[in-house]
């Protein structure tokens, strides 16, 4: 789909066209999943804040300006909610029993050892860098696009995705030294 | 490898992630065709009366405030492309390993006129030079990029001019005396400033005081359209009480429109005038044109700032200091089209509306039209012209400015991690680009970077062939058998202000790296840290011949450090587990550094329960005034007893035979309340005796070293 399709199916849904809408969701689904999934590590919430996404996102689409940055847009309503989701887990504790950490898988034994071992990595992250690595691989955003997103500046999120890269290689090294 | 390969591993980790079926498009579309049945009939015309979480009431509809362009996502990746092609080209002396090799870890120990930049000789001569550059480029990367870059149209830059109220501005000084001086006039204290790096270097901030007013910048999701609201509110303090004067959105004080795309940065409060930066875009043809501005508001009515100049610059906004009665505003302008010779304004970025002098821009030898930086100098008593302004072609990156120079520094992270650093000296606004100077390694952040009489003296730390190698990933599918897990390595540079190198200490602390460092006169103290914390400390009276003196090894690390007084330093960090580096909590350390050889750890304190603050990666969250002996900040915490989180802010003082004291200690939320999550935006300042604690929705006061409010005001 090019930006005039996209921008087209945007003026569609903002008249309530749910096909349009999922048009333009299909495209970015798959990694909205997977940005909410590396949020939270856990299947279920990452379902839910998909579902809550969409909804304000349709409901919200009257309010969005500029058809071409429909992604951006929804993205940001995805962070928001994920982060709302963390809040609820940092007062409940919960996200120490997230499916990520909850393996009972033996490395070796497993095809994927290194993507879970990646996945695993993701937990020594704090709240902040979780948002920020993965609006950068999953959101495909540099870092000024992920300052603009975040109300941060630049700078702090460039020292901030390198201090989350240093500990993810940190404690791949632990875990295999 | 590079940084970009680690993020590409971490996506790739998600391929083989199954994608539930219950969020497909199909079942979405089942789900939105249910709501709209379910809700009240569902009105084509006007989907917002259908809405329970849009309210008539709210009919504010603005522009996104974030997002991108496809010609944001193409530069993007040629970027990436472009780091590939760069490291590859200067494989001979980038691929060397930083060890003690000396050579490699300086490029520019060469004569100065080859890191100096050149300057145009007409708009037409810098057209030709970067063009050629540009063609070249992208004819040595088209195999590799299959969308072209999108050539636009000349999108116009938004016309400042109608924006500029006619007013001239009048000298206040002498009318503006009336209201002063309400507040501690019983009180020996002073009150708190924007905690910077430079004592002589203002920086701004969301929160600034003259020690009567309150002045704060806050900002407000709006839930209907999820865009950020920027309110400033001024207060009135008098021993506690508290009277908001003015609280309205931003866009008010400035006279833009609501549609219009503006993200607040920081604010200054001089001469009883408010300098707002603040960025602005307009996207016209889907080119992002950000403009920075500076908004100069005079307060001689509290309950109505009044706006009296707006000046701009082309780019996004990257820093500013005042220094020297002046304004330093630094942007970068990045969104290029070389389409069109005579349609300056596309490749030549644009002060207060007019394209800058053809003497002012300035080229390194070997440009790439990455981006351009604009730097700008305000003079603060009469702010309705820059003095100077220069622009010059460079990657973007971050700032160090001294009392006397502004650095601009960017790190490339290629087959090995590098930094340019260019000198931007300022005298009473005049600004003068030198030259620029590559050293190997990153810098932690503007601290471990200062200048003294001259000498530009760094800390830096070198990556082990970059991070993803530590654990060697991608070595299971790589024939790369020849490489091997080296260590990082850290490593001292003293430049002198030509940008060529004095001297240097390399190989410190192989296998750590640099947390925190701060530089006080003759000495630099730096942090490193694997297990234990080795505090270092450096003497660096003859910069020819800098020695380490001392380390001290203790548990833990700090990520601050803070000159306290002539002879301890305060230490901000984290306490570890020496054997299991498992973490213990937020740890207060003072050092004494009477006797740099033997510096010691005089006392410690462990916040109980404490997990972040962001006192450990900004120094502005840090409220701290050493000769009130006072220091702040905002910290939360987890209890695994009662499974309670919270937030707090906690007041510290310091005494040399009892140690640290905690003064008080505030909580912030409710039990396990979490809708004030945002600890970031957290501001502690004090006037007087009194302490306001301001979050972005209400300013709470106390007598300090007490817990019991005098006073709450809202600036929701």
């Amino acid at each position: 789909m090019n930006q005039e399709e996209i921008k087209a199916h945007v003026l569609l849904a903002k008249n309530g066209n749910t096909d349009s809408f999922c048009k333009l969701y299909e495209l970015y689904y798959k990694d909205m999943y997977r940005f909410a999934y590396y949020m939270l590590g856990n299947q279920q919430d990452a379902e839910d804040v998909l579902s809550e996404t969409v909804l304000d996102a349709f409901t919200g689409i009257a309010n969005l300006k500029h058809p071409d940055k429909f992604k951006a847009w929804i993205f940001r309503i995805l962070t928001t909610k994920c982060k709302r989701q963390m809040a609820v887990y940092a007062a409940n504790r919960e996200h120490l029993h997230t499916d990520i950490t909850d393996n009972d898988l033996i490395r070796e034994d497993h095809p994927y050892a290194d993507t879970l071992d990646i996945r695993n990595a993701y937990t020594v992250l704090n709240d902040t860098e979780k948002t920020i690595i993965s609006l950068i691989v999953f959101g495909g955003y540099n870092s000024r696009e992920t300052a603009r997103i975040l109300n941060s500046t630049d700078g702090t999120i460039r020292s901030t995705k390198s201090r989350a890269l240093t500990k993810m290689a940190q404690y791949l090294k632990e875990d295999f030294a | 490898m590079k940084e970009q390969d680690f993020l590409n591993q971490i996506e790739q980790s998600a391929n083989d992630l199954p994608i539930p079926d219950s969020i497909s498009p199909q079942n979405m579309k089942n789900m939105l065709e249910d709501y709209k049945h379910t809700k009240e009939p569902f009105n084509e015309e006007d989907s917002n009366s259908s809405n329970p979480s849009t309210p008539n009431t709210s009919h504010k509809q603005r522009y996104m405030k974030w997002g991108l362009t496809a010609a944001c996502l193409a530069l993007c990746v040629v970027g990436g492309v472009y780091n590939t092609h760069l490291s590859k080209k200067g494989g001979a002396d980038t691929t060397s390993k930083p060890s003690a090799d000396s050579t490699a870890l300086f490029e520019s120990d060469a004569a100065a006129a080859e890191n100096a930049l050149a300057s145009p000789k007409s708009y037409s001569d810098y057209y030709k030079t970067i063009k050629k550059a540009y063609d070249a480029y992208y004819n040595s990367i088209s195999s590799v990029v299959t969308d072209d870059v999108p050539m636009t149209e000349s999108a116009a830059l938004a016309d400042s001019a109608s924006m500029i109220s006619t007013e001239s501005y009048a000298s206040d000084a002498t009318k503006e005396t009336a209201v002063q001086d309400l507040a501690g006039t019983q009180s020996t204290n002073g009150y708190s400033r924007t905690n910077t790096q430079e004592e002589n270097v203002d920086e701004g901030d969301i929160i600034k005081t003259d020690g009567t007013y309150i002045y704060r910048m806050s900002e407000h999701l709006d839930t209907t359209d999820y865009n950020t609201i920027y309110k400033l509110s001024i207060t009135q303090t008098d021993n506690g009480n508290m009277d908001v004067l003015y609280n309205m959105e931003l866009n008010d004080i400035l006279s833009v429109a609501n549609d219009d795309e503006i993200t607040f940065q920081e604010f200054y409060l001089q001469n009883n005038t408010l300098f707002i930066v603040y960025t602005r875009s307009n996207y016209q043809k889907d080119v992002n044109r950000t403009q920075t501005y500076i908004a100069v508001c005079t307060l001689k009515d509290k309950s109505k700032p009044k706006l009296i100049r707006n000046l701009s610059q082309s780019g996004y906004y990257v820093s500013s200091r005042i220094s020297d009665g002046y304004l330093y505003t630094i942007s970068n302008f990045y969104d290029t089209s070389l389409e069109k010779e005579a349609d300056y304004e596309n490749y030549i970025p644009s002060i207060d509306g007019k394209i800058i002098e053809c003497s002012d821009l300035y080229y390194p030898k070997d440009v790439i039209l990455e981006s351009t930086y604009v730097i700008t100098s305000l003079p603060l008593e009469d702010p309705t012209r820059f003095t100077d302004s220069k622009a010059f072609a460079s990657s973007g990156g971050d700032t160090y400015v001294s009392d006397s120079a502004i650095y601009l520094y960017c790190t490339q992270y290629n087959d090995v991690t590098q930094t340019k650093i260019s000198r931007i000296s300022y005298k009473k606004g005049a600004l003068n680009v030198g030259n620029t100077a590559t050293v190997a390694g990153y810098f932690y952040d503007s601290f471990a970077l200062s200048e003294k009489d001259g000498y530009l003296r760094m800390v830096a730390t070198i990556p082990a062939n970059n991070i993803a190698l530590l654990r060697d990933i991608t070595l299971k599918d790589t024939a790369s058998s020849n490489t091997t897990v080296t260590e990082d390595v850290n490593a001292l540079y003293i430049l002198d202000s030509h940008m060529n190198l004095v001297s240097k200490l390399t190989g410190i602390a192989p296998g750590e790296q640099i947390y925190s460092a701060r530089f006080i006169g003759d000495m630099g103290y730096f942090v490193t840290y694997e297990n234990t914390d080795p505090l270092f400390s450096v003497d660096l009276s003859d910069p020819k011949d800098p020695k380490i003196v001392g380390k001290l090894k203790i548990p833990g690390f700090s990520n601050y450090l803070h000159p306290y007084d002539s002879t301890t330093l305060l230490g901000i960090g984290e306490e570890t587990d020496p054997d299991t580096q498992e973490f213990l909590g937020i740890k207060l350390s003072m050092f004494d550094i009477s006797d740099p050889e033997h510096v010691t750890e005089k006392d410690k304190y462990i916040i109980e329960n404490s997990e972040y603050s962001p006192a450990l990666y900004d120094h502005k969250a840090i409220m701290i005034n050493t000769t009130d002996n006072i220091f702040g900040f905002v910290y939360t915490t987890y209890n695994d007893k009662n499974y309670e989180y919270s937030y707090y802010f906690a007041t510290y003082t310091y005494d040399d035979r009892t140690g640290f004291k905690e003064t008080a200690r505030y909580k912030l939320n409710d039990a396990n309340e979490y809708d004030n999550y945002d600890s970031d935006s957290v501001r502690g300042i004090y006037i007087g005796d009194y302490l306001y604690l301001s979050t972005n929705t209400q300013i709470t006061s106390y007598t300090l070293g007490t817990t019991d409010p005098v006073a709450t005001v809202y600036t929701r």
